[in-house]
């Protein structure tokens, strides 16, 4: 058998190989990761890397540019080795590992709170007791665990869910020397299912964490809350490495399904992103894993099958059904989490295939199921989730946006961090930019809500037509590339890595395909519910591509439905369910945080799970709303059919239903 | 018993093809379309004022994918200018041409000499035109520039703007003062987006005639049926992107399907085809009828004649 050395830069890795798999695959084995929108179907185009030296043999590539070719670009995915190879994975297509989101970005999350959580009882899914044994004698002489049980039975805090108390046979076996050796004095660590998690000598309550987990399809975010103090004390976020293995949900169940291997692969990478994020809380606020007790978790249902090794097949064929929607109490040695070993890990309820424990965090973090009025919930991440109702019923459908506001998949896109480009005005003459940056940074790309704002711009002000073309005449700034036309919006010079940052006619369509696929999602659930958008009293916008939108421009795109509205000032937002103080970056960053009806969320899903990690009604809540909710099938109805393509214009084919961008248009 | 009658709020396009000398063309009539206030025949719920219009294709070069017509016409279609009088003679109510021979795979005719070509038609005959590109957007445009500053003055409907070419077309349209076909595969939507981008170039509506794809009969005929029906009923709804006139290319989707190809030897359980095909092209045409359309294009004159008559006998009010 042959045998090849391939030497990846800038890894500096030499892995050794048999010519019969290809760069992509071999470098995702071996724990390097290349970008891929299709995890190696070759029809994405972003596995792009170079080699320096050898032999290979490769299928030739419409992704590829002719410059490009002559610079030895060439997919990875496509690409089997003849012989002995090196390979450089130029920056554009290696995923930044263990890069940190900034902090900043998700504190959004302390926006919303659920109005009421403030009259629950604070209940944590783990805590530390402390007991004071009386030791037995003659005349009280009940049995050690009875004995626990009995002093634990008497304390009134408890606010178990199973009023059991189960302990585990190694512990049992040590708890009667343990006992004796401690004076009857000890720190319980008790689960709200009953279980002991540990016990330890003496007073050892002052350590006491919790993990409210968001495994996101493009980014996990994790927040550390001290279960003493009812506080968090940190939150971290990054990109889902399994973004080596496909942008979407349904990328990353084929490559499971039909790679040796796959599942195990996508599984250990996505426990390594939340490790990694766990060790850096636990650096940074100077604890220990073993005082992390508990973890919720409210991640899409794909995503929580990923993370327990569940096999996702079934999810994407007909009739589209996860292994459980209701996943049972786990512990962090079972998964291979990095908290206690005993540690409890509960999962927000998934309800269907497509809508999954962050929806039902989200809907519990909104408070939507316990009004009377109307409200409408839009999760706008790589699939967009949309939840109708009240608090007499709910209902979901879900539909696939695509990556475009998560800014991936587009030729300048960035996510929202530092640097990127926010908001855009150009001038008259269609010559000039004026541009502004997230953390007022020098410019990198162009995030999701960035790309809202200039579609929007260059629309408003006649530089495109309704279909999302240019209109070449009216500016000196749209050019012809390779792939089309674009617009400049910030010239290279003024760049952090010296490239142009453009405006494709191609991304416009991406984002006119995904804004479509939401706002046509929203309207087919209001109709089969007989619902105008005019009955909505508030729209909830979750996700971190939320926090960011303008709601101006997001209308006049045709994103969201064209509702009544009024700025509030953004320092003073008065929205009724912030009752807790803004934190400071919301009060610059947060544009038009109250705008009536439009509610921002931030990281529903995480502030639900922490809900969840904190409040034992949380935890009865999320589930009665995953019980409550139902699901419509957006994929089979046939106005969602129909009506697509009437929704691919600006703001849409009929402009009575957006009066506003009718008026601003002059139409 | 009470009549119950629909109420439409709005009316279709009124359009007129072709210029007289009075004009300032050389055309010997003019042909009226459009101005319905009902669908389609329901005299006794609004105005129907033009009958539907019958046009009978010419084609620049013979139409060898017609193997029926190539040879039942075989007299006229090797000389272009022949066949455009005959198709004067046998009554038909529009021209339409067809610069096919300019398809980049075909002769790749010059935009200039397509030109030239339609100069002589139009000085052959008097008819008022129809003049089709040869399907491929991107030439389209450039012949029809071209064609678009000879035939100016005459009115002539061009065709075909799409998503790729309408601002060309739309351009010469305007340069020479002639009406456009606005043609989309079959989606309402698009059918209406296209019409609305048409429009903010400042081009009239009015100088719009929609052609929403034409299913063959067999091949798709009840979708653009069922497009061209919403298309209507939009428009008499007060939808001012969907109020235009529409036409169907019916020899277009008859000529190549096998029905209207294949002869009594080899499918001797379909009957003959001299009369088959012919029945094709007619049943097609009149089942448009139905849906609305405004011009029907057809290559056949027994189906002009078979199509007039079923014409005259739906336009009788009774």
């Amino acid at each position: 058998m042959v045998k090849y050395k391939i030497f990846f830069s800038p890894e500096k890795k030499e892995i050794i190989t048999d010519g019969k798999t290809n760069l992509y695959q071999i470098a995702t084995d071996a724990g390097i990761y290349i970008t891929s929108g299709c995890a190696g179907e070759g029809n994405c185009g972003r596995c792009k890397v170079i080699v320096r030296q050898g032999k290979y043999r490769t299928q030739p590539s419409r992704f590829i540019s002719e410059k490009e070719k002559k610079e030895g670009y060439l997919l990875a995915c496509q690409t089997y080795p003849e012989s002995d190879l090196e390979i450089l994975i130029p920056p554009g297509s290696g995923l930044k590992k263990w890069t940190l989101i900034k902090d900043g970005v998700y504190t959004a999350e302390e926006l919303i709170w659920r109005g009421n959580y403030l009259k629950w009882e604070f209940s944590p899914l783990a805590k530390k007791i402390y007991l004071e044994l009386p030791a037995p004698t003659l005349t009280d002489h009940l049995s050690d665990f009875e004995r626990l049980v009995r002093e634990l039975k008497s304390r009134k805090d408890l606010h178990l869910r199973d009023p059991g108390i189960k302990i585990t046979l190694p512990k049992l076996q040590k708890l009667a020397q343990f006992l004796r050796e401690n004076q009857w004095k000890l720190t319980l660590t008790l689960a709200d299912n009953g279980e002991i998690i540990d016990y330890e000598p003496g007073d050892m309550t002052a350590g006491s964490y919790g993990l409210a987990l968001d495994i996101g399809t493009t980014t996990v975010a994790l927040s550390l809350i001290d279960l003493n103090k009812n506080e968090v004390l940190g939150a971290k976020a990054t990109y889902n490495q399994q973004m080596s293995f496909g942008d979407d949900v349904i990328s990353r169940i084929i490559y499971a399904e039909n790679e040796t291997g796959g599942l195990e692969k996508l599984n250990r990478v996505v426990r390594e992103t939340v490790n990694w994020l766990i060790s850096e809380l636990v650096k940074e606020k100077g604890i220990e894993n073993k005082d992390i007790l508990a973890l919720e978790v409210a991640g899409n249902t794909t995503m929580n099958h990923l993370f327990l090794s569940l096999p996702p097949g079934y999810i994407r064929k007909e009739p589209y059904l996860p292994t459980a929607n209701f996943l049972p109490d786990l512990k962090g040695k079972e998964i291979g989490i990095n908290i206690h070993s005993e540690g409890i890990v509960s999962f927000c309820p998934n309800v269907s295939s497509y809508i999954g424990g962050d929806v039902t965090a989200g809907i519990l973090a909104s408070g939507m199921d316990e009004k009377g009025e109307i409200s409408l919930l839009i999760d706008l991440g790589t699939n967009g989730e949309m939840v109708l109702g009240n608090k007499d019923f709910l209902i979901s459908a879900a539909c696939s946006a695509g990556p475009a506001f998560e800014g991936v998949g587009i030729k300048s896109g960035i996510r929202a961090m530092e640097g990127a480009v926010e908001n855009i005005q150009i001038s008259a003459d269609g010559k000039k930019v004026k541009y502004t940056t997230i953390g007022n940074k020098p410019p990198a790309g162009i995030c999701g809500s960035g790309l809202v704002d200039a579609v929007a711009e260059l629309f408003k002000d006649g530089f495109l037509d309704r279909k999302g073309k240019f209109i070449l005449e009216s500016s000196s700034l749209i050019r012809e590339s390779e792939e089309g036309k674009e617009f400049l919006l910030v010239p290279g010079k003024e760049t952090v890595n010296k490239k142009d940052i453009v405006l494709s006619e191609a991304d416009i369509s991406t984002l006119i395909r995904s804004k479509g696929a939401i706002y046509l999602g929203a309207s087919v659930l209001l109709e089969e519910m007989g619902y105008q958008f005019s009955d909505l009293k508030k729209i909830y916008l979750a996700g971190m591509f939320g926090t960011y939108l303008d709601i101006e421009k997001a209308i006049i795109i045709g994103l969201l439905p064209d509702l009544p509205r009024t700025f509030v000032q953004d320092n003073n937002a008065t929205y009724e369910m912030s009752e807790q103080k803004l934190p400071e970056f919301s009060q610059t960053k947060v544009r038009g945080l109250a705008r009536e009806k439009f509610v921002f969320l931030g990281n529903s899903a995480i502030s639900g799970a922490k809900l969840c990690l904190l409040y034992g009604e949380a935890r009865n809540k999320v589930r009665e709303i995953a019980k409550k909710t139902t699901y419509l099938e957006l994929s089979v109805n046939p106005k969602f059919m129909n009506e697509y393509s009437a929704t691919l214009f600006l703001p849409h084919t009929n402009i009575d239903l957006f009066p506003s961008v009718k008026k601003l248009l002059n139409i | 018993m009470e009549k119950v009658l629909e109420k439409w709020t709005s009316k279709i396009n009124e359009m007129v093809i072709g210029a007289t000398k009075e004009e300032g063309g050389t055309r010997s009539k003019k042909v009226h379309i459009g101005g319905e206030t009902t669908l389609p025949f329901l005299h006794f719920e609004g105005e129907i004022p033009y009958p539907p219009v019958v046009a009978l294709e010419v084609w620049d070069i013979p139409p060898e994918e017609w193997s029926f017509i190539s040879e039942d016409l075989k007299e006229v279609v090797n000389d272009p200018l022949l066949w455009a009088k005959k198709v004067e003679e046998w009554g038909a109510d529009l021209l339409c041409f067809r610069l096919a021979s300019a398809h980049p795979e075909k002769d790749d005719t010059s935009p200039e000499k397509c030109a030239e070509k339609v100069k002589k038609i139009l000085e052959t005959v008097k008819l008022p035109l129809i003049i089709l590109g040869c399907g491929q957007p991107d030439k389209d445009g450039e012949i029809l520039l071209k064609v678009s500053e000879v035939a100016k003055g005459e009115n002539c409907l061009l065709g075909m703007a799409a998503k790729d070419n309408y601002k060309t077309v739309v351009a010469a349209a305007t340069y020479g003062g002639h009406s456009i076909i606005a043609e989309t595969p079959l989606d309402i939507n698009l059918e209406k987006q296209l019409n609305i981008l048409i429009t903010d170039l400042g081009f009239l509506a009015e100088r719009i005639i929609a052609h929403p794809t034409t299913g063959g009969l067999g091949y798709g005929f009840e979708y653009c049926y069922s497009i061209m029906e919403r298309t209507r009923i939009a428009g008499l709804q007060g939808d001012k992107m969907m109020a235009i006139p529409i036409i169907n290319l019916v020899a277009q989707e008859t000529w190549k399907h096998k029905e209207a190809k294949v002869n009594e030897n080899e499918a001797p359980q379909w009957g003959v085809l001299n009369k088959r095909a012919i029945a094709w092209e007619t049943t097609c045409a009149v089942g448009y009828l139905q849906s609305g359309a405004d011009i029907l294009v057809l290559a056949h004159p027994q189906s002009l004649i078979n199509v007039k008559k079923a014409i005259s006998e739906l336009m009788i009010k009774t």
